[in-house]
């Protein structure tokens, strides 16, 4: 081949160029810490890397709402654990009363259980991160308060709502304790329809139910099947004297089942609340009516109802001391109904404890699958820096010896020597 | 024979050596000069004459100035041309978009989307929390600017694309001409005479030049004009040369012969990658983005019209975004001035945030063809990031052989120094000897004329 001086130089400056080249790219990646620095150096490994990352910002948010919520829930805790103290303290000063030796201070156990009350209510109006602790979602109002003629407590807001948090791709977990389940009333609706039953067919179910100040009260449940797999439910509330205080009929609520399982799909349309609150302000009656427990099989039908507690806590331990300023001393009853929300306290606190526990463990998790992600991610797009360098040298060797040698060949013609 | 005889050898020997010389300089000036194709002097002897049967010689003259070329070469420099400019073009065009869609990194799309949703992940922890709020309000503004900025470059990248393809079609006009012109000087200087050698280099160069920005066949007529077509359409001969003219038609690039009909085919050179990323890559990207922020749009707007604000009187039934109208996601102008208004409370109060873990939720859901917005949008980068790979493979696979072809013609074409300098030399020694001749024949003659 006729080589002409052209060639010679094309050929250097297109090598050293191709040297050069390389050298940037090494350069590029090493300053950057990153292999792929537009989607068209791979593809595959860009797509791989948006997963990742996806993934990862996943992860640190399960991290972040986790510790959020582990803080509220310690909160939690230490309400709750200061309430039981108040409570011990009350069940240890009820016990004291039943001693007639202790019955001519009755006005100052008054006073010391009027403290304990003023202490829980406190604590159940406690805020943490801007939320009523026991409050449910309502934050509108204090959830706890006194009424406006002074003679019982009253719920002012509505204190069932849930938080629920997302704390990984599958775990969905509620992180607040609602007042309700504490410290209210809840009438649940237990038990199964026969699928068999004819369209027509009614059930009813009764249960006592009590008001703010204790007073008992019967309430009534009718379910008539409607059509298949549907019922429509009424309800009334029949003080003492036999007069009803509250009924239903005009709203009554409709309830689906499915067809298949049998379980109740919904309460008046509603798939994701199955629950619904009754309240009578005029006899201070508030409870909260869950029906998740009603099913359909083949099996005979039978319906329960059941109520959490026979009365509400702050309203019994208000009518223990007005009765002991009366010289009244507590009924055992009432001290059983005290004790009963003691037992539900420590119920309660185990099962946020569970709560804790669950997240936690979760969390380890997170920081481990955190940690895998980032190994991938160094892995799709992390620069090897010794093997970077090293080729780099390598390039920089090749460089120099071809601009050694360029210097030497590019300038020499016959000229040189003429 | 006449003693004469020797001077007029010597005296046209001495002319031959210097148009020689004269050659050797041109081509030794032009060594640098890449579009130089070197010129070989062509000797030869001048016709002998018989006298007394004996053949007497007349010397030596030039035959013919010859230019060094290899059209074969020429032809597959100029088809390979075409491919490497269209994909080196499309290459960088390609890139231009990957800087403008700027992934991987924290600030494309794909993480600005992740850190919207996660947002609202957060937010449901503490639905009334005012941090939380900006928090969303911030990373749905982060995602909207991005959105918005992508698409005005896109816009402002396509309106270069066009102001480039015009610029581009005025040059294959005024390169047209010019070859024209030499089409036609080079068929009247040769009728004539004149050397035409270095006509014929820059003809070669500007077809080469042709060859870079349109898909050009090229043959040459008896009358060595070159005879030019783009795509079909005859653009020069030696009688006349076409004017080409730009077009925009639904949103298509094209390029069509002036007062003519249909647009012509491109299949290679610059113009071809302009009018193949305006009229096809950019409008196919664009879909697909669209589509995403538009699904993104429609799935966050359905589930937050449902949720109420926490604010003062409280609201319900609003949307989150306004709309995704010219390339423009544009938040819910209320939300954005009170964070508030950002509706995730599923029954009304402001501890609840199911609407948020709803939205949050949409991060998993096959919103697009049974796929999520994430898995399309990286399919959409995928898409990008393959073009882009495959243009700058080809690229280099074109400069691969263009490099092979240029070394054959810079061996067949290209002026080596060393060589001229050798033919200095030996051009030089004839001429002195040349001269040395007539010295000889002088002396001889003086000899002679001594006698007398």
């Amino acid at each position: 081949m006729r080589i002409s001086d052209l060639m010679i130089s094309d050929n250097y400056l297109r090598n050293t160029n191709s040297i050069k080249d390389r050298i940037s790219v090494l350069n590029r990646q090493i300053l950057s810490g990153n292999k792929i620095e537009k989607p068209s150096d791979s593809p595959v490994g860009t797509s791989r890397l948006f997963r990742i990352s996806d993934q990862m910002g996943q992860v640190e948010t399960y991290q972040k709402n986790i510790q959020n919520s582990l803080s509220f829930l310690d909160e939690t805790v230490f309400a709750m654990e200061s309430i039981q103290s108040e409570v011990m303290n009350i069940v240890g000063k009820l016990t004291e009363i039943q001693n007639p030796i202790n019955q001519g201070n009755m006005d100052v156990y008054a006073d010391m259980i009027d403290n304990s009350i003023k202490i829980m209510l406190d604590t159940a109006n406690t805020k943490s991160d801007g939320k009523y602790i026991f409050g449910g979602t309502d934050y509108s109002d204090k959830p706890y308060g006194v009424s406006s003629d002074n003679q019982s407590y009253e719920v002012n807001t509505d204190t069932s709502g849930k938080i629920n948090v997302k704390f990984s791709q599958s775990v969905v977990q509620s992180i607040n304790m609602p007042g309700l389940e504490l410290f209210g009333t809840i009438v649940s609706s237990r038990g199964f329809f026969n699928t068999a039953d004819a369209v027509g067919t009614v059930t009813n179910s009764n249960s006592t139910v009590y008001d703010n100040l204790g007073n008992e009260y019967q309430l009534q449940t009718n379910y008539q099947k409607t059509a298949a797999n549907t019922y429509q439910m009424t309800y009334d509330i029949i003080d003492s004297g036999g007069n009803t205080v509250f009924t239903v009929p005009p709203a009554v609520k409709t309830l689906e089942f499915n067809s298949l399982n049998g379980n109740l799909v919904s309460v008046d349309g509603s798939t994701s609340n199955l629950s619904f609150d009754v309240e009578v302000p005029a006899n201070r009656i508030h409870f909260t009516m869950n029906l998740k427990m009603l099913s359909e099989n083949n099996s005979a039908t039978s319906v329960n109802l059941t109520a959490n507690q026979p009365t509400e806590i702050f309203n019994t331990l208000k009518q223990i001391s007005s009765d002991l300023r009366n010289g009244i001393v507590p009924t055992d009853e009432q001290i059983a109904a005290v004790e009963a929300f003691n037992s539900r306290l420590t119920a309660k606190q185990s099962e946020v404890g569970n709560t804790i526990n669950q997240i936690s463990t979760l969390e380890n998790m997170l920081s481990q699958q955190s940690f895998n992600l980032q190994e991938l991610a160094q892995d799709e797009n992390g620069v090897d820096v010794a093997k970077a360098i090293v080729d780099l040298q390598n390039q920089d060797y090749l460089l120099q010896i071809s601009q050694k040698l360029g210097s030497i060949l590019l300038p020499k013609t016959l000229l040189d020597y003429l | 024979m006449a003693l004469t005889k020797i001077f007029d050898i010597s005296s046209r020997s001495l002319a031959v050596y210097r148009r020689a010389l004269e050659v050797t300089s041109h081509n030794i000036v032009n060594s640098a000069n890449p579009n130089y194709s070197r010129q070989r002097i062509m000797f030869e002897t001048e016709t002998s004459n018989l006298t007394a049967g004996i053949v007497w010689g007349n010397g030596v003259r030039i035959a013919d100035v010859q230019r060094l070329r290899d059209k074969l070469v020429d032809s597959h420099i100029i088809s390979t041309n075409q491919k490497y400019y269209d994909s080196n073009r499309q290459s960088e065009l390609i890139g231009q978009i990957e800087d403008i869609y700027s992934e991987p990194s924290d600030l494309g799309i794909s993480n600005l989307m992740t850190t919207f949703f996660n947002s609202f992940n957060e937010l449901a922890v503490t639905p009334n929390s005012s941090p939380l709020r900006t928090n969303v309000m911030n990373a749905a503004s982060n995602l909207s600017a991005k959105v918005t900025s992508i698409n005005e470059s896109i816009t402002s990248l396509k309106g270069d694309i066009r102001q480039e393809f015009l610029q581009k079609v005025n040059s294959v006009n005024s390169i047209l001409k010019q070859i024209h012109q030499i089409n036609y000087e080079q068929f009247s200087n040769a009728y004539n005479g004149v050397p035409v050698n270095d006509l014929l280099d820059q003809r070669d160069a500007l077809v080469d030049e042709l060859s870079t920005l349109v898909n050009i066949n090229v043959v040459y007529d008896n009358t060595n004009s070159a005879v030019i077509s783009i795509g079909g359409a005859l653009a020069v001969d030696r009688m006349h040369s076409s004017e080409f003219v730009a077009e925009e038609v639904n949103g298509k690039l094209n390029l069509k012969v002036k007062d003519g009909t249909y647009p012509i085919v491109l299949t290679g050179g610059e113009l071809s990658a302009l009018s193949q990323v305006y009229s096809k890559k950019i409008p196919a990207y664009q879909e697909k983005l669209d589509a995403i922020i538009n699904k993104l749009v429609e799935a966050v707007n359905s589930e937050h019209v449902n949720g109420f604000t926490i604010s003062d009187p409280q609201e319900t039934g609003l949307n989150f975004f306004e709309g995704y109208v010219n390339g423009e996601l544009i938040i819910n102008s209320e939300i954005v001035d009170d964070p508030n208004k950002i509706a995730i409370s599923l029954d009304g109060t402001e501890g609840n945030g199911e609407i948020a873990l709803r939205i949050a939720q949409l991060t998993d859901s096959k919103l697009l063809n049974g796929n999520t917005l994430q898995e399309s949008y990286s399919s959409l980068i995928n898409g990008l990031g393959n073009d882009g790979m495959l243009q700058s493979n080809s690229t280099q696979a074109n400069q691969i052989v263009l490099d092979e072809l240029d070394q054959l013609k810079a061996s067949q074409s290209g002026v080596s120094v060393d060589e001229e300098m050798t033919n200095v030399l030996k051009f030089q020694r004839t001429y002195e000897a040349s001269a040395k001749l007539i010295t000889i024949a002088d002396e001889m003659l003086q000899t002679i004329l001594s006698m007398v």
